[in-house]
């Protein structure tokens, strides 16, 4: 048996994003007069200052897989660039996560951010990172949390509806 | 210099970072770091099965992935994430790196120094013991208390540290001033420690809670930590750079400090599975030497899904590699021992004796121990698992790969099923009488238990 690591997802993803975007979503339209629908947007970042992405980067493999609509904003993204992207992707979700405990208060940042500027009810709120705790989580009003692109795949279906916890 | 630095090398490390070709990110780990990966893999025939023996005695083997290693450092090299360039080596510069490695060190002061010596697998030499609460999160008020039931142990000869949670009572934010604020405050709550415990002396692995060159260049500063502790650097995975790790490298070789370069390759990542993260290691720790200039060598290859070095797959990658460079380089190699398992549970001193008891008879220097319950929880770690490895490594001194084998074998079938299972087990302050740091006796009885049991299985003088 021949094992399947990240290299070979990460291309495959590629293959089928290419397929859906230049085959199968431009045929269905041509016949139909509705977009197909999407499980769902979602926009992920990791926080302002953290450069490890690759837990973030399988989550983002794993929605996708699942029918959501991704959009990955990268590494080291501020609060208000979160949020701009955010609104003018019209996303559903906001996903951001943090390796180290030292990079869990610029989270709170984005969320505090989200709060004061009336944007808060607008989008289910992820967090994730092995920084990350289901109590930190809840103090910080998330709507839900993961430490594993495997916790993504299994959580999906709850994510738009935002019942996580 | 320590480390048997070269100036200008790291100089020449610093221009490839400026000059390097400029590259995707995504064409890096797919192409170069995946594509790379795989292709040497098949060309030099690494193979690791998973009915493959956990702890490798086949030195052609490990042999031919240094080989493999080899040429996988010189052709992938390393990536600079703020510059986006590609930093190559050539063989002939990676080797001149290699060669400069001194083989023996000795860090500390006075009565409390140790010395760390190169050893290729089956030696019978010491193996040192660099132990604590491995990043452990922990509140500022029990910090002192907390290190100090490990310090105390005269089995620790390196010692390491928790992270504050918080510094005078704020968060700590990366990259700010606070992360200034908070290195000092560890450093100074550390040497207290040491003071306590008569061992002022002790090497400490250190900026603890530095996530930035911020923390490092405030930690390691006058009156703060010395050249003779333990200053870290590490790659990003996969062997990527930035430059607060490369700002890291300079200050400890301007302050002449010794230094750890480690990095944490992903089972399951960009090099694949368990025959690339053996690959990884080796590669990873010769770009590393020629990256940052470091001596000590530490690998943590992780589980992608369970955040732990211990996985059985990721144990027999982890010996190869630790094989291949201790036969073929005189860095001294450590693993970094990361549970899934905590303190309370039984199963903790299977889950570390395992992967320390394979890496001392594979030829490591040091075994850094333990990142208990993968280091999430506040106080979730406890002495008596490092004690626990302490004593095994010792007693397999002198031992061969063979013979260590079934002990390896049967500790790993203690936790091999319940890796997924989140046995957290319970913090510090729930196992230890506070007053006289000394285990609650329920949580002594079962050390004793599974040292009692190692005996009796195998006959060892643990």
């Amino acid at each position: 048996m021949h094992d399947i690591f990240l290299p070979e997802m990460v291309t495959a993803a590629d293959v089928v994003q290419r397929i859906t975007n230049e085959v199968i979503t431009p045929k269905i339209e041509e016949t139909h007069s509705t977009k197909i629908a999407s499980a769902g947007k979602v926009l992920l970042a990791t926080v302002r200052g953290d450069l490890r992405e690759i837990g973030k980067n399988m989550v983002g493999l794993m929605l996708r897989a699942n029918g959501f609509n991704v959009i990955d904003q990268g590494i080291t993204v501020s609060p208000s660039e979160i949020i701009i992207q955010a609104e003018k992707e019209k996303v559903d979700i906001i996903g951001s996560s943090s390796l180290l405990p030292t990079r869990v208060p610029y989270m709170k940042d984005f969320i505090d951010y989200l709060n004061t500027n009336g944007g808060r009810g607008k989008y289910a709120v992820i967090i994730g990172g092995a920084a990350t705790t289901p109590e930190f989580a809840l103090n910080l009003f998330a709507d839900g949390i993961g430490n594993s692109a495997a916790e993504a795949d299994e959580r999906k279906n709850k994510l738009t509806r935002r019942q996580l916890f | 210099m320590k480390n048997g630095q070269n100036y200008d090398l790291l100089l020449s490390a610093l221009d490839k970072a400026e000059n390097g070709m400029l590259m995707d990110e995504k064409v890096w780990d797919r192409d170069v770091i995946g594509k790379t990966a795989r292709e040497i893999l098949e060309k030099y025939d690494i193979d690791l099965k998973i009915d493959s023996p956990l702890v490798n005695a086949d030195n052609g083997f490990a042999d031919r992935l240094f080989d493999a290693g080899l040429e996988m450092a010189s052709r992938s090299g390393v990536y600079c994430k703020d510059t986006g360039r590609w930093m190559q080596w050539t063989k002939e510069e990676l080797l001149s790196a290699l060669n400069q490695v001194p083989d023996e060190i000795t860090l500390g002061a006075g009565n409390d120094q140790v010395t760390v010596s190169h050893r290729k697998p089956d030696e019978n030499s010491h193996v040192v013991i660099y132990g604590g609460p491995f990043g452990i999160p922990i509140d500022e008020a029990r910090f002192v208390l907390f290190h100090q039931a490990f310090a105390c142990q005269p089995s620790i000869e390196i010692f390491n540290l928790g992270t504050l949670l918080t510094t005078h009572s704020r968060s700590i934010r990366a990259g700010s001033p606070w992360e200034a604020v908070a290195a000092k405050q560890e450093q100074e709550l550390t040497f207290e420690v040491l003071q306590r415990v008569g061992r002022p002396g002790m090497p400490v692995g250190c900026v603890e809670i530095a996530t930035t060159e911020v923390g490092e260049l405030a930690g390691t500063t006058y009156g703060g930590y010395r050249p003779t502790d333990v200053h870290k650097i590490n790659f990003i995975s996969e062997q990527k750079t930035a430059y607060h790790h490369l700002i890291a490298a300079v200050h400890f070789a301007h302050v002449d400090a010794f230094s750890e370069s480690y990095f944490n390759p992903m089972y399951g990542g960009y090099f694949g599975g368990g025959s690339g993260v053996a690959l990884a290691c080796v590669s990873g720790s010769i770009v590393m030497r020629a990256c940052y200039q470091g001596t000590l060598n530490d690998i943590g290859p992780t589980h992608i899904h369970i955040s732990a070095s211990t996985h059985p797959e990721v144990l027999r990658a982890l010996q190869l590699g630790i094989q291949a460079l201790a036969r073929n380089t005189k860095l001294l190699t450590s693993p970094f021992i990361r549970p899934t398992t905590g303190p309370g549970t039984r199963e903790i001193f299977y889950e570390t004796g395992a992967l320390a008891a394979a890496s001392a008879v594979s030829g490591c220097s040091y075994v850094d121990s333990a990142q208990s319950a993968a280091g999430t929880h506040t106080g979730g770690a406890s002495p008596l698992e490092v004690l626990f490895n302490a004593r095994l490594v010792h007693a397999v001194e002198g031992m061969t790969r063979n013979d260590v084998l079934p002990i390896v074998d049967w500790m790993v079938d203690q936790y091999r099923d319940i890796q997924t299972a989140k046995m957290i087990g319970k913090p510090f302050f729930d196992l230890y009488n506070l007053s006289t740091l000394e285990p609650i006796p329920a949580w002594n009885q079962m050390y004793l238990d599974a040292i009692e049991e190692v005996q009796r299985r195998f006959g060892l003088s643990i």
